[in-house]
């Protein structure tokens, strides 16, 4: 039995959803949204037994052979009611979420991907210095709170991009050096040297690679206006690359921002640890997807 | 200079980091420190980074260890910025501590990961798979996501055994296999600091029950041996 979790709006969890039941692959899939009605009990003395309900359904989660996990910030539910100051000082969704991380963390399950994996995402620098001792090229970093280090970097490295330095979704921009002159004082950012060159995204899954190739005209392609996205080959040394770095980290399933220069040289900015692999997939293909679902079946 | 990396209502942290200074370079450092004071952390050059301490710049390269009393940092920390603005720098904030305190050639007490600002778990659940994989017997555990009852407390009625050890020295010795055990999961976890709980159980031995990895800095016998640690390393 494979366990799903997430929501089947998500076309990234529905295609692998879909692609589980076209192969015949027994699942248990609980959505995400339910979490204010979802129940797990965690139990025992060393071989611990983890139960979850929701509703009418009833699954042990000890049962299951490999999971497959894209849970989203529960506060953002409608009808999500902030604890009030007397509430216990954790409430029963995110205990969900503690209780479900635990578990995946333990399990001898196949888990995309295990929260302490997914955790490097967390902080891009920390990230880099695995990304770096994987063999790939990194752009040079500058966090500061001071304004002149902001300029000085930029002096020396030209084009220059700040962006957040955690997990936290931040539009990357383009540092424009009259922005410094009007900002106050400023808490740490992060800014690096702009890579000028084609994007690429590459999603490992277990030992497969599928490479996407991304025109765009903006700084940050995911909020461009004009982008256009084409199937890629990877050069099989950088293939070997994505899947040695991909271990590295922990994570069976990985989406690597890559972007190669015009002189041939491969820099990743950033390994994605719960990609959302269906934006990227050509003509609804599904490849990526049936790939992750042949990969769950087999545990 | 030794840092303590601390809360900003952490008065026995502050405390520790005076008895510490009075016999090295050492003191206290507070997420406000690190958002206003001068900041300069780099990748991949790190050494090239600086921190200010007491208004002074110091080069990562100088500082001679670090002492971490926050397991992550939460937006309640940050009553300097706005309250709309502090969930996300907590996140920013955290993430920079995650790169810098992994990052420092100097000793850290104990080093960041990933998941945690202090050791390899924040999910005090990830000990128990760890210590059940070095071969020590737990303590019983029942946690239900809608009716939290803190699973790690000790009852009345059980008996604790409470053990902690610094650098493969077990600094609060307990007397029984516990001493032991909390070496050897100290050593599977990387972690340089631990502090384990167990519970009796009815055959003589102990259960583990829980473990912490933030120092107690209100105990006398972890301040002497976080000093004592370090002044090892200066001789």
């Amino acid at each position: 039995m494979i366990f799903l979790w997430g929501l089947l709006e998500d076309a990234t969890t529905r295609s692998v959803y879909e692609c589980l039941d076209e192969i015949g692959a027994p699942v248990a899939f609980v959505n995400h949204a339910d979490i204010a009605r979802t129940i797990v009990r965690l139990a025992g003395d060393g071989a611990e037994f983890c139960h979850l309900t929701c509703g009418a359904a009833s699954h042990e989660l000890d049962e299951m052979s490999a999971a497959y996990l894209r849970p989203y910030d529960h506060r953002d539910y409608a009808g999500y009611v902030k604890p009030a100051g007397d509430a216990p000082a954790i409430g029963s969704s995110a205990l969900v979420h503690h209780l479900l991380g635990a578990w995946a963390d333990g399990t001898p399950a196949l888990v995309i991907n295990r929260p302490t994996a997914e955790a490097s995402n967390h902080s891009k620098l920390f990230q880099a210095t695995h990304i770096r001792a994987g063999g790939f090229s990194v752009p040079a970093s500058l966090v500061t709170n001071e304004p002149d280090r902001a300029r000085e970097f930029q002096r020396r490295h030209g084009r220059v991009i700040y962006k957040s330095m955690s997990s936290v979704r931040s539009v990357v921009q383009e540092l424009d050096a009259s922005a410094l002159d009007a900002i106050g004082p400023m808490g740490p950012v992060l800014f690096q040297e702009r890579v000028i060159g084609t994007n690429v995204r590459a999603h490992v899954v277990g030992e497969a690679v599928f490479a996407a190739a991304i025109e765009s005209d903006g700084v940050d392609y995911r909020y461009a206006d004009a982008t256009r996205m084409s199937r890629a080959e990877l050069p099989p040394e950088i293939a070997e690359r994505c899947v040695t770095l991909a271990k590295r980290l922990g994570l069976v399933v990985a989406g690597l921002d890559l972007i190669v220069t015009a002189s041939g040289e491969w820099y990743c900015l950033e390994a994605n640890p719960s990609p959302a692999f269906a934006v990227f997939e050509a003509g609804g293909s599904r490849e990526i997807a049936r790939q992750v679902a042949e990969l769950l079946a087999a545990g | 200079m030794i840092l303590v990396l601390a809360s900003i209502i952490d008065e026995a942290a502050a405390s520790f980091a005076r008895e510490l200074a009075s016999d090295a370079a050492a003191s206290l450092i507070t997420c406000a420190d690190l958002a206003s004071a001068p900041l300069n952390v780099r990748h991949p050059d790190f050494d090239a980074s600086t921190i200010t301490v007491r208004g002074e710049s110091w080069s990562v390269a100088r500082l001679a260890g670090v002492v971490n009393l926050l397991p992550a940092v939460f937006p309640d920390e940050l009553v300097f910025y706005d309250e709309g603005e502090r969930e996300y720098q907590a996140a920013e904030i955290h993430a920079l501590l995650t790169f810098f305190l992994s990052s420092l050639a100097c000793p850290v007490i104990n080093r960041a990961t990933a998941a945690s600002l202090t050791g390899p778990f924040l999910n005090p659940l990830g000990w128990r798979h760890l210590m059940r994989s070095v071969g020590t017997p737990l303590a019983r555990i029942d946690i239900t996501s809608d009716a939290f009852a803190n699973p790690f407390l000790v009852s009345a009625g059980d008996e604790p055994v409470e053990v902690a050890c610094l650098g493969q020295r077990v600094i609060t010795p307990s007397l029984t296999d516990a001493d032991a055990r909390t070496l050897a999961l100290a050593s599977a976890g990387g972690v340089d600091y631990l502090r384990a709980v167990y519970l009796r159980d009815g055959d003589g031995g102990v259960r583990f029950l829980s473990a912490h990895t933030t120092p107690d800095v209100k105990s006398a016998a972890t301040r002497a041996a976080i000093a004592d640690y370090f002044a090892a390393r200066r001789r």
